[in-house]
């Protein structure tokens, strides 16, 4: 396969998981910011200013307003975070791709693309829901036919590689600025302000999983621990790391001298190990870990470019405005 | 912009409007919520409830009801659009009410099924307590793990004409209502998530978390952590979606009596490795099903020995068997006293004035002004065979006369009250009053846990004062409002990091690279052959790539 077309692959990937992730935090923040400081000590708000955070804008610690927030994180396209953004640039790389991926998953992502040039900032703050709902199916049925119709090959493992490697990602960058917000807070272990992990969960859509899985009360440290090691939850890190290996692994002839792989087994190792390890770990431990992991996934990304994309294409930190 | 609705909104003469006030001025806290309402269309408002509808159809939140063709039809539950608002003074008060009752009413059950001293202090007639219906002779002198009855509570309260919220009924066996308390909720921040300016408005979500802690708290689990299980007749039961939703809330098992079996005295449930045993059951069925052996031996829905493993203490019951007896309308009248008695408290929310009609000076009052008052059957629910004077026929007035007096203990007469109204949307998108009453949720575990607003039910006829929702009543959305809703939480525990990054920007392809700077180079053959000046020959069409 072309390195570039291995490259575009890639990061198509990366675009529609991160369209995909942004779309389900707003939509989870956008239901608990509605609502006000609960009378129980469990649902703590994630708020806008957070979130901003998370997308990697400047955030001052300002308050941040809803609409502000939802404008600029959906549908401005000056943004690169922003949805439409995301989007955007998947459809280019499709497009780009169209003898590669079928042509049903083409569709998707050109309607998606479509879908979201209609709606109108008005529109999106009279209801926000029907946005969201738009970009979660189109993705989720983007996944769903790259699993029931493309060959399993080199071009479906750069494409799962970067889906996986983003979500593990954006997962961490959400756990990095959710957990130091509690740890700094008054109450020592959180007893009364311990909700951004509830608001944690509902954000990326774990909250069911959360409570069926044998996990302990959904306090910070336990729902951190969970994203970060449960491996039988797809989204948790550890099941993106695993999967990215698995990719790769496949893609790769020589997969036993590969950077990338060898680095993504030991990452594997290393979150297994953990998972035991930290069982009772507080949050400046599980933070220290989310930095770590995210400066071996940068790595990851860096031995992915280097061996498979001709190293010509590094990741580079674009400016947020 | 649309015009406000032709004719405005107002309160009925002589009742309590919960929005507006006798003026027509809306009240303080629904100022913001009537002028959103206000720059909204009646057409645009019933556009609103068509696609609430249809998501509440998509999502199967419905309920059956008998057609006029006498078939059962699946409607979408009815949801009100206009919310109710509570303001947090009145909050506070109804929660500690509650908590109050609650804990009154949990210990009039244990003394009930023990040392019986309210019957010994001479405060209700044991004649009374046993001859109840739901009085459970299996569990005389069995104290639960935690020795709490009542784990879920669900009270109907009413606002009389002045306003002052009242007890109407006790509801602490098997209370519903709750899923849709959330579902709701959710709907509302779908549909109209423009009506929430202006208000920070208590989460309810939380309700199946504090649930199945509750549950885990009373839980007789020595090792490590309880399992819970919620047992539901069975699909057919009216109340499935719920008993469905909060299983999957609590993300606990959803069982049927086949999947439970007592061996010896402990309970266990059917699973694909064998028997697992169960710790706590939280139960929607009523207790004369639960157990053929010591309840009603027909039963075909009942776990048979489940009594004898309750008794052993090896299961929890929630709520325990035998709590019928507390929420008995001929008991009601009792529950002031029990306050004072049991907690030397005065008690925070009164009752409606009542009469028991086994007094032969209060019967005969009470069969003097039938038409002014409300007949209740003290061991039904769901606003069964009660008959309301002023809206009854002069043969439903005869037949009341003549049940009472055929056996006046099972009856209890009370006064109407003139339930508040709140604005409700009607089909055509107009607003009009409508009554309404307030089923607040309460959980026992450790502690007693209010879970903010609850159930608002709704008469969708006008006049009517009929709100139970088997028999076409509606609901709405309940806000409670925090303290001082100007007074939004900064976020302080971000100050450490003010004016920083806290992370790098998002990794991005460089658009700039080799590969990427083709797609300029791939165009500029186009822009050659075709000049930016808008005046290109025809006769020199640029070449096909």
């Amino acid at each position: 396969m072309l390195a570039r077309i291995g490259h575009e692959l890639y990061w198509l990937g990366r675009y529609v998981a991160r369209a995909d992730h942004t779309a389900r935090m707003l939509e989870g923040v956008f239901a608990a910011d509605l609502q006000g400081r609960p009378d129980d000590p469990v649902g703590v708000n994630l708020s806008w200013g957070p979130v901003m955070a998370i997308m990697g804008a400047d955030w001052d610690g300002r308050r941040v307003d809803a609409d502000e927030a939802l404008q600029g994180l959906m549908l401005d396209p000056q943004r690169d975070a922003s949805v439409v953004a995301c989007v955007r640039r998947a459809r280019e790389s499709a497009r780009t791709l169209r003898d590669v991926v079928p042509q049903d998953m083409w569709e998707a992502i050109n309607t998606l693309s479509l879908e979201l040039l209609a709606v109108t900032p008005d529109g999106l703050l009279l209801d926000p829901s029907g946005a969201f709902r738009v970009v979660r199916e189109r993705c989720t049925l983007f996944w769903g036919l790259m699993g029931g119709t493309m060959l399993r090959d080199e071009a479906s493992a750069f494409l799962a590689a970067g889906e996986r490697l983003e979500g593990a990602s954006v997962l961490l960058r959400m756990l990095r600025v959710a957990l130091p917000a509690i740890a700094t807070a008054s109450s020592p272990d959180g007893g009364d302000i311990d909700g951004q992990a509830h608001a944690l969960l509902r954000a990326v859509g774990g909250e069911q999983a959360f409570r069926r899985s044998p996990s302990g009360p959904p306090d910070t440290p336990h729902v951190a621990r969970f994203l970060l090691f449960e491996r039988d939850y797809p989204n948790s890190v550890a099941a993106h790391v695993a999967a990215v290996h698995d990719a790769i692994d496949r893609a790769d002839v020589a997969s036993r001298s590969s950077p990338p792989v060898l680095r993504l087994s030991r990452l594997t190792a290393d979150l297994d190990f953990h998972r035991r390890s930290l069982e009772s770990a507080d949050r400046s431990v599980l933070l220290e870990q989310c930095v770590t992991l995210q400066d071996e996934l940068d790595a990851v990304d860096r031995d992915v470019s280097d061996r498979y994309f001709a190293g010509a294409l590094r990741p580079v930190a674009f400016s947020v405005s | 912009m649309p015009t406000a609705p032709a004719t405005p909104y107002r309160s009925p003469d002589g009742i309590y409007d919960e929005a507006v006030g006798p003026s027509g001025a809306p009240r303080e806290h629904a100022e913001s919520l009537m002028s959103a309402v206000g720059a909204l269309a009646p057409e645009q408002l019933a556009a609103l409830g068509k696609r609430r509808d249809r998501s509440f159809l998509q999502a199967g939140i419905t309920f059956d009801t008998i057609g006029p063709d006498g078939q059962a039809v699946d409607r979408p539950f009815p949801l009100d659009l206009i919310p109710r608002i509570i303001p947090a003074e009145e909050w506070s008060t109804i929660k500690r009410g509650l908590a109050q009752r609650l804990r009154a009413l949990n210990q009039f059950i244990d003394d009930v099924y023990h040392g019986r001293e309210i019957v010994r202090e001479g405060l209700i007639p044991w004649r009374l307590v046993v001859s109840r219906t739901h009085f459970a002779r299996p569990v005389v002198g069995v104290r639960p793990p935690g020795g709490v009855y009542a784990h879920v509570a669900g009270l109907d309260l009413v606002r009389d004409g002045d306003g002052s919220w009242r007890v109407l009924e006790d509801n602490v066996r098997t209370p519903s209502g709750i899923s849709y308390v959330l579902a709701n909720r959710q709907a509302m921040t779908r549909l109209a998530p423009r009506l929430f300016s202006g208000y920070r408005v208590r989460p309810v979500d939380h309700y199946p978390q504090v649930l199945v802690e509750a549950l885990r708290a009373v839980a007789p689990a020595d090792d490590d952590e309880a399992t819970v299980v919620v047992w539901t007749p069975g699909p057919l039961n009216p109340a499935y979606f719920e008993h469905a939703f909060l299983a999957h809330q609590m993300g606990v098992e959803l069982v049927q009596a086949s999947d439970l079996v007592v061996r010896g005295d402990v309970c266990y449930m059917r699973t694909t490795r064998g028997l697992e045993r169960v710790h706590a059951i939280y139960r929607r069925l009523d207790d004369d099903f639960c157990d053929p052996l010591d309840f009603r031996s027909d039963s075909v829905i009942g776990v048979p020995g489940l009594v004898r493993a309750y008794r052993a203490g090896t299961v929890a019951i929630a709520n325990a068997f035998g709590t019928g007896v507390a929420d008995d309308k001929a008991v009601y009248p009792y529950v002031p006293d029990m306050i004072r008695f049991y907690l030397g408290e005065e008690p925070i929310l009164q009752n409606v004035p009542t009469y028991r009609l086994e007094d032969p000076d209060m019967l005969a009052d009470v069969l003097g002004r039938l038409d002014e008052l409300v007949v209740k059957p003290t061991g039904e629910s769901g606003g069964k065979g009660v008959v309301i004077g002023p809206h009854a026929t002069a043969a439903e007035l005869a037949e009341a006369r003549r049940a009472v007096l055929a056996n006046p203990g099972g009856y209890i007469a009370q006064e109407v009250v003139r339930l508040s109204t709140v604005p409700t949307v009607e089909a055509d998108g107009r607003l009009s009053p409508r009554h309404v009453d307030l089923r607040p949720f309460a959980v026992f575990g450790e502690s007693i846990r209010v879970i903010p607003g609850g159930l608002t039910r709704v008469a969708m006829e006008p006049g009517s004062m009929v709100v139970n929702s088997s028999r076409g009543g509606g609901s709405k959305d309940t806000w409670v409002l925090e303290d001082d809703r100007s007074d939004r939480t900064p976020e302080p525990e971000h100050a450490a990091v003010q004016g920083e990054r806290l992370l790098a920007a998002l990794p991005e392809v460089r658009w700039g690279g080799s590969w990427v700077g083709q797609s300029q180079q791939q165009q500029q053959a186009v822009a050659a052959a075709d000049p930016p000046t808008p005046t290109p020959t025809p006769t020199d069409p640029p070449e096909p790539r």
